[in-house]
């Protein structure tokens, strides 16, 4: 359920899209926030608004920027920041590693830790009787742009590895229509599990998760998950701010929490990605990166 | 109804592999069908489904014929409800087309795609109908199809379907010994304790895949024994995945499996997401459902399978969220569309091309996955 936001004078400037925007209503429970800038879309939220970072940083407020969503202007924002000695937190990587390093920004790879879903998910794996893991299917929201496909990609990834292990095989499939993007993720582990990870182009509201084990399914239904309202124009979703991890992880990677900033991939399979799924898109056939 | 008779049905074996005995309703209740006799070739199938096809006849109150070609001769026989074991189908098949019969086929026409071409060519050169009752009129791909039409998604991007059989009773696999990716099917499907579970449940997921996209371009798919010794011994699969692109680069995934007595409310997933451009749709063919809790029945639950059947092909474990459906597997639907199809001269839905390609789709996964998960193009 949404509650009424905190917000500070000064404190984090949020960025993030229209498929993220679920997040926003709870990030003031976790950390003070400042404002809230677009990365696209329409976004409707209580926090006050900035036009860009140039404004948020020209107000004075900013103690931080959280970047929770990608877009193809982030690394000079980043800059901007730097100059500005506002430290920025990303949840994924910016394109090309030298750009990194310029810019300056903390990836905090590690969002995916602090959803409540996965957290259930790694205790019940961990039971003798889930047994051995055998299939993931997970589907994702984020394929507004292919930044955003890439990010999700990414903590999709990540979550795989963490729950069934190294892949053996990686497939990358992709495809776009309207401007938006949709990929599935295919991975074989040296143990013989295998995942199927869904990213659409279009929000996602609670992840939807399920785990199957040799003793057994674990499911998180997601979206069906979520306190529904019922009146005469019909039933609709509210949101639910404690589905989106944001407001957990934000506040632990400003207090500097490894679980909040580690990535469990290497650097170049993750680069390698991104241009895999421009690839798999333009071939209409699978690519294969492991 | 028709003002004519009913159409003659002939069932052809009763096989512990098939589906023959979930048909036997639909025909029985259908105004415009009635079942004329039950057949099968006595010399060349073991005792028990010998015994099992006459119980069945006797139930029905109708003739058991021990051959085949016998029973495909009688003139009160319009359709043949083919269930044979799947390394029979095929001949059975061209046979009853032949002999001018209509053919009603269980899942797969036959075990290699060479018998499968065998009957779409049967089918078209004597000019008779044939459906596959199996892949299409469930709810699920039903529910797909309004959704598609609807507009609602926009551009569809994707299909992914999860269709799982909480059944049977796994036993640990030896997990420690070597693992080999699964055999080839090589033309042989039967197994007596098991059977191959991308083509026995994937069967259905791919079904869906091919009502919503394209042809099928490139396949990827992996499987391996991970719930039942007997797949583990047998270096075949009880689980698998398998993903696949078609020509305009659309995106499908499923898996397939059996996956061991409660495991879920329903007796298994069986879901689809239609993702398009402008929305992601969630369908759950086990819904709308109701939950019962009953204390008793769950404490005392009989999950333990028979021991006639051990991985519950004719029976299934207790549920406790059983869907409200009266027809979810769209058994009577199929029956409607191939009584309108014959009424109207007109092509059933799903027909045999369509379960030939359904099966083309399937070799090319076990291809896949024989090679540990290589890319396998179709085109």
């Amino acid at each position: 359920m949404s509650r009424p936001p905190t917000t500070t004078d000064s404190g984090a400037i949020i960025l993030c899209d229209s498929l993220r925007a679920g997040a926003l209503a709870g990030l003031p429970r976790h950390l003070p926030v400042a404002g809230f800038v677009s990365t696209g879309g329409g976004v409707r939220t209580e926090l006050p608004r900035f036009d860009d970072v140039t404004a948020a940083l020209d107000a004075g407020v900013a103690e931080v920027v959280v970047i929770l969503s990608p877009y193809r202007g982030m690394a000079a924002d980043a800059l901007l920041c730097r100059q500005r000695q506002v430290p920025v937190i990303t949840a994924g990587p910016m394109p090309g590693v030298a750009q990194n390093r310029k810019t300056g920004y903390v990836e905090a790879a590690g969002r995916w830790r602090y959803h409540l879903t996965v957290q259930r998910l790694f205790q019940s794996s961990s039971r003798p009787a889930f047994g051995s893991p055998v299939y993931l299917r997970h589907i994702a929201g984020g394929g507004r742009n292919v930044l955003g496909l890439w990010w999700a990609a990414l903590e999709g990834l990540e979550l795989i590895a963490g729950l069934l292990g190294t892949p053996r095989r990686l497939w990358v499939t992709a495809t776009r229509g309207g401007g938006r993007w949709h990929a599935t993720i295919t991975v074989i582990t040296i143990d013989e599990a295998s995942a199927q990870l869904v990213i659409t182009p279009t929000a996602v509201s609670g992840d939807e998760m399920m785990l199957l084990g040799t003793g057994g399914l674990l499911w998180g239904e997601g979206v069906r998950e979520h306190v529904i309202e019922q009146t005469d124009g019909g039933s609709r979703l509210l949101a639910d701010d404690e589905a989106w991890p944001d407001g957990r992880w934000a506040a632990a990677a400003i207090a500097g929490d490894a679980l909040a900033l580690q990535s469990s991939m290497d650097d170049a399979l993750r680069q390698a990605l991104l241009p895999a799924l421009r690839r798999a898109a333009r071939q209409r056939q699978p690519v294969s990166l492991v | 109804m028709r003002d004519e008779a009913p159409y003659g049905v002939l069932l052809l074996s009763f096989s512990r592999h098939s589906h023959q005995r979930n048909f036997v309703p639909g025909f029985v209740g259908h105004a415009d069908t009635r079942i004329v006799a039950v057949a099968d070739d006595d010399e060349t199938i073991d005792d028990d489904l010998r015994q099992l096809n006459r119980r069945h006849a006797a139930e029905l109150g109708v003739p058991y014929v021990g051959n085949i070609a016998e029973a495909l001769a009688r003139q009160d026989v319009d359709i043949v409800s083919i269930a044979h074991d799947i390394e029979r189908r095929a001949e059975l098949a061209v046979l009853a087309a032949t002999a001018g019969k209509h053919l009603w086929i269980d899942k797969f026409l036959g075990a290699t795609l060479g018998e499968c071409d065998a009957v779409v060519d049967a089918v078209q050169a004597n000019g008779i109908r044939a459906i596959v009752p199996s892949y299409h009129y469930g709810s699920l791909v039903q529910q797909a199809l309004t959704v598609l039409a609807s507009g609602r998604l926009g551009e569809l991007l994707g299909v992914h379907t999860d269709v799982l059989f909480s059944k049977g009773w796994p036993r640990p696999t030896n997990r420690a010994s070597p693992r080999q990716p699964p055999l080839l099917p090589a033309g042989r499907w039967k197994y007596p304790e098991l059977k191959r579970e991308l083509l026995t449940v994937g069967a259905y997921s791919v079904g869906l895949l091919q009502a919503c996209l394209g042809t099928a371009k490139t396949v990827i798919a992996h499987g391996r024994a991970h719930f039942f010794q007997e797949h583990d011994d047998s270096t075949t699969e009880d689980f698998a995945t398998l993903t696949l692109t078609d020509e305009a680069g659309r995106i499908g995934t499923l898996c397939a499996g059996r996956i061991g007595v409660a495991t879920h409310p329903s007796g298994g997933p069986a879901l689809a997401r239609l993702v398009g451009a402008r929305a992601t749709i969630s369908i759950d063919a086990k819904r709308p459902a109701i939950n019962a809790f009953l204390r008793q029945e769950i404490v005392d639950a009989p999950y333990q399978p028979a021991k006639e059947d051990p991985m519950q092909w004719a029976s299934g474990p207790p549920t406790q969220r059983p869907p409200l459906s009266a027809d979810p597997a769209g058994l009577l639907a199929a029956l409607d569309d191939f009584i309108g199809a014959l009424d109207e001269n007109r092509q059933p839905a799903y027909s045999v091309e369509q379960a030939r390609d359904n099966m083309e789709i399937l070799l090319a996964g076990y291809r896949s996955m024989a090679s540990g998960g290589d890319a396998v193009d179709l085109r």
